[in-house]
């Protein structure tokens, strides 16, 4: 079963000066906001929340309701738009796998895949006996679900308080508070690489194609940065 | 709950699941030392970067 000191150790880990707790929460009383506006009520905003745990992808889910868009549609809109997802997993799992772990832990806890989740675990997991890294894991996406949930509650109901600027302001938040998560991880050549032209490959490829933008700057970006810190290494 | 709402909430848990289950079954195979896991990781950061820069870049317009 999950390691109790671990999984407690990774879900305090929210508690920390630089946790995105606070930043993660305000982005979430914003969608519980934008929710609620687009007519949905307070059980399907939790749901939602509870069950997608992306942000980008309960916007496009909520936008395409509103369009009146097909299933199918808001199925391959989102898989687009969270098809950043499978990268980041692909980079932390390895780093989580034992041998003594069951697989069920890994297979549950992928649902904790978020930005806020992968850069706290990104940042502590070496300071982290490998056996316990995945109880830690579980931890800390178990913390930062339960703030998107709480976030989403706050913001359904303090919606009627909470002006167009004020929910840009909450969810802009966000982002500025991973880009700085982000250069506090530029430690190594290539890292450094990759978030620097991701960065600037982002708004170039959004001009030419905002929707594949993401894809086409992390594809393009992270393969340049890959091949830069293989040549620094040699 | 209405069920197109409730039917289009389980497609899109259903369609990001999806990515992070993909991830964590295709990342068994790969060691942390590895190159595949470098490129990963490097196309991770690249892309949450590029994530990051576009929502600005559209909520500094948005502010204007």
């Amino acid at each position: 079963m999950i390691n109790k000191e671990f999984f407690f150790k990774g879900f305090k880990s929210i508690l920390a000066p630089d946790s995105p707790a606070l930043a993660l929460g305000c982005c979430f009383i914003a969608i519980g906001a934008l929710l609620k506006n687009l007519g949905f009520n307070i059980q399907e905003s939790i749901f939602s929340t509870m069950l997608t745990y992306a942000l980008p992808g309960s916007l496009v889910m909520a936008e395409s309701l509103l369009v009146g868009a097909s299933l199918l549609n808001i199925f391959l809109a989102v898989w687009f738009v969270n098809a950043r997802l499978y990268p980041m997993a692909v980079s932390l799992f390895p780093l989580m796998m034992h041998k003594s772990q069951p697989k069920w832990k890994y297979y549950f806890s992928c649902h904790f895949i978020a930005v806020s989740a992968w850069l706290i675990m990104k940042s502590n997991y070496k300071s982290i006996d490998k056996k316990h890294r995945i109880d830690f894991w579980i931890g800390i996406g178990c913390a930062t679900w339960t703030t998107a949930v709480i976030g989403t509650f706050i913001g359904f109901y303090a919606s009627d308080y909470l002006d167009k600027n004020m929910m840009m302001g909450l969810a802009i938040l966000n982002p500025i508070y991973f880009l700085c998560m982000m250069v506090g991880a530029m430690k190594t050549i290539q890292i450094t690489a990759a978030v620097i032209l991701g960065l600037v490959l982002g708004p170039i490829f959004y001009f030419l194609s905002p929707e594949w933008s993401i894809l086409l700057g992390g594809l393009v970006g992270g393969t340049i940065a890959y091949f830069i810190g293989e040549l620094n290494v040699n | 709950m209405s069920t197109s709402v409730f039917l289009a909430i389980l497609v899109t848990s259903l369609a990001t699941f999806s990515s992070r289950f993909l991830g964590a079954i295709s990342s068994q195979g790969i060691k942390e030392t590895s190159k595949l896991f470098k490129w990963f990781n490097c196309l991770a950061y690249s892309t949450l970067a590029s994530i990051n820069s576009k929502n600005n870049y559209i909520s500094s317009r948005c502010f204007v």
